[in-house]
């Protein structure tokens, strides 16, 4: 309860989360040459070459292994790049947290926001991708908000925790690069969990791994592929809010030492 | 009616090991905010930059804090802006209060133009308020047609012009000086002052923190002397000023004796 009027109180703070978000975003993207292409380009480069290895060299036995390997991709790309942005993002903006009064979290969330723009503009790079494999949307599109609610919470969730332990300990960043890269492995973006994973560990992966559960149903919600049973998706979503409220909960208690150590 | 007002106000710091040293926790308050989240480290101790620490301020008009090094003046300033939450006592304040920062969230790729908008976003001034002052910011930095150029181009002394009169039309009613007068050349801190007596005259309450000492007897009607995180004196100007500097002196003095005595 006390997180949800916490929450309200970032709405006085809507033009400066605006300034932030805007400021990443010029950062980011109008200092380079192709500019907001970026956004497109990078998922698609991605794609290319791991449709190359894993779909040409290593022959995946998945059919329309470029949509899928997409459809992975795009939320991961979100979700690696909140998680490992947003834990420096305290340390990184120590000139503004030592110099001006504003709820901490806004920079974790104005992070998560610019990358949450990137990710929509992301699905632009996937028309093409299924017009070419004449991939047909269904109606389980619908679907799609609910999944990117999860996504969204479960990122902001462990964004906050990880940005308040880097101040502690800073190598958090160093330690958040390398579990993301077995998180990459160990969820389906590249390969079908029913290919894969033992029967007999479905259980067990899809209830320890919300993020499996979450991209199995983008998937599932972009091409039509086969959703996890229910019973996963509300333990996920479960999972993804509990994540959300406990990292706004340690967020909280620290902010103030934790902007003394900064 | 008193704006701000502390009450035995404290803030404690703790010396930062990164960490490192052991991992031994103090038993009996595994966790509590000060020793996230393995519990106190070895080697980490506690110091005070300021303690009881009171004082009131009656809107309007111009209050001098002067110290040595060290001595918790800027601390100070950041706990009435709200950046550190006081450890002990309380302070109160009544209205909008911020430091003047120059150059706040500036940022080097992009141009002087988007820097003033997200500056004093940051700042906390409205997207209406910023067309409003947008013109007045551009004179007074007398950067005119480099305003689209991005600030990497900039000499340091356009950064700091550019900075200062970004950071000048805050709509703040207490305003917190620190060390602001070291900018641009002769004619431009002329500027600098002529703008500062027009907030006094608008009816502001200004608080400065200062090594000049003329600058202080000159602006302030009442100083606050700090030493070693407390109260020294706390009244007219003039007589903190000579204070102080009788202080420095009666120091060099012993050290030198000191010295000869060796």
């Amino acid at each position: 309860m006390k997180a949800l009027t916490e929450l309200s109180k970032l709405l006085k703070y809507r033009e400066l989360i605006k300034a932030l978000i805007l400021r990443q975003i010029k950062i980011r993207y109008e200092t380079r040459a192709w500019g907001y292409a970026w956004t497109v380009i990078e998922p698609l480069l991605t794609m290319f070459v791991l449709s190359f290895v894993i779909g040409t060299l290593l022959k995946a036995r998945t059919e329309n292994f470029s949509a899928y390997l997409l459809s992975g991709l795009i939320p991961w790309m979100f979700f690696n790049g909140t998680v490992s942005r947003s834990t420096g993002s305290l340390i990184g903006n120590a000139g503004l947290i030592k110099r001006v009064y504003f709820p901490r979290e806004v920079l974790v969330l104005s992070m998560a926001i610019v990358n949450f723009i990137n990710f929509l503009l992301s699905f632009i790079a996937f028309i093409p991708v299924m017009m070419l494999l004449r991939i047909h949307l269904t109606a389980h599109i619908f679907f799609l908000p609910v999944s990117m609610l999860m996504l969204l919470s479960l990122s902001l969730g462990f964004s906050l925790v990880l940005a308040c332990t880097n101040v502690y300990y800073r190598e958090t960043e160093t330690w958040v690069r390398f579990v993301l890269q077995i998180a990459f492995f160990m969820t389906p973006i590249f390969y079908a969990m029913e290919n894969r994973i033992p029967e007999r560990f479905y259980a067990l992966y899809l209830t320890l791994n919300p993020l499996a559960v979450i991209i199995m149903s983008f998937r599932g919600a972009l091409m039509g592929t086969a959703f996890p049973s229910p019973k996963y998706i509300v333990i996920s979503a479960a999972v993804s809010g509990i994540v959300f409220f406990f990292g706004y909960w340690v967020f909280k208690k620290q902010e103030n030492e934790a902007v003394k150590r900064i | 009616m008193n704006v701000l007002e502390l009450r035995n106000l404290g803030i404690k710091f703790t010396t930062p090991n990164n960490g490192r040293v052991s991992r031994r926790r103090i038993p009996h308050d595994n966790f509590n905010s000060d020793n996230f989240p393995l519990g106190r480290h070895k080697g980490q101790e506690d110091f005070w930059a300021f303690r009881n620490v009171s004082f009131s301020l009656k809107a309007g008009g111009y209050l001098g804090i002067i110290g040595k090094n060290g001595s918790g003046k800027s601390t100070l300033l950041r706990v009435i802006a709200g950046i550190y939450s006081p450890d002990e006592g309380d302070c109160t304040v009544l209205g909008r209060v911020g430091l003047l920062q120059v150059g706040l969230g500036f940022h080097n790729e992009l141009s002087g133009r988007d820097n003033i908008y997200i500056s004093s976003s940051i700042l906390g001034l409205k997207k209406k308020e910023i067309d409003a002052v947008y013109k007045d910011i551009v004179e007074f930095s007398e950067l005119g047609r480099f305003i689209d150029v991005p600030l990497k181009a900039y000499s340091s002394g356009m950064v700091a012009r550019l900075g200062f009169a970004t950071s000048i039309n805050l709509k703040h009613d207490i305003l917190l000086l620190d060390e602001v007068f070291a900018v641009g050349d002769e004619s431009f801190r002329e500027k600098c002052k002529d703008k500062l007596r027009e907030i006094k005259e608008a009816g502001k309450t200004v608080i400065v923190v200062s090594h000049n000492m003329r600058e202080v007897k000159t602006l302030c009607e009442r100083t606050v002397v700090l030493e070693k995180g407390r109260v020294l004196f706390d009244g007219p100007s003039a007589e903190a000023v000579d204070l102080y500097v009788k202080r420095i002196a009666e120091k060099k003095q012993r050290g030198k004796a000191l010295r000869e005595l060796q």
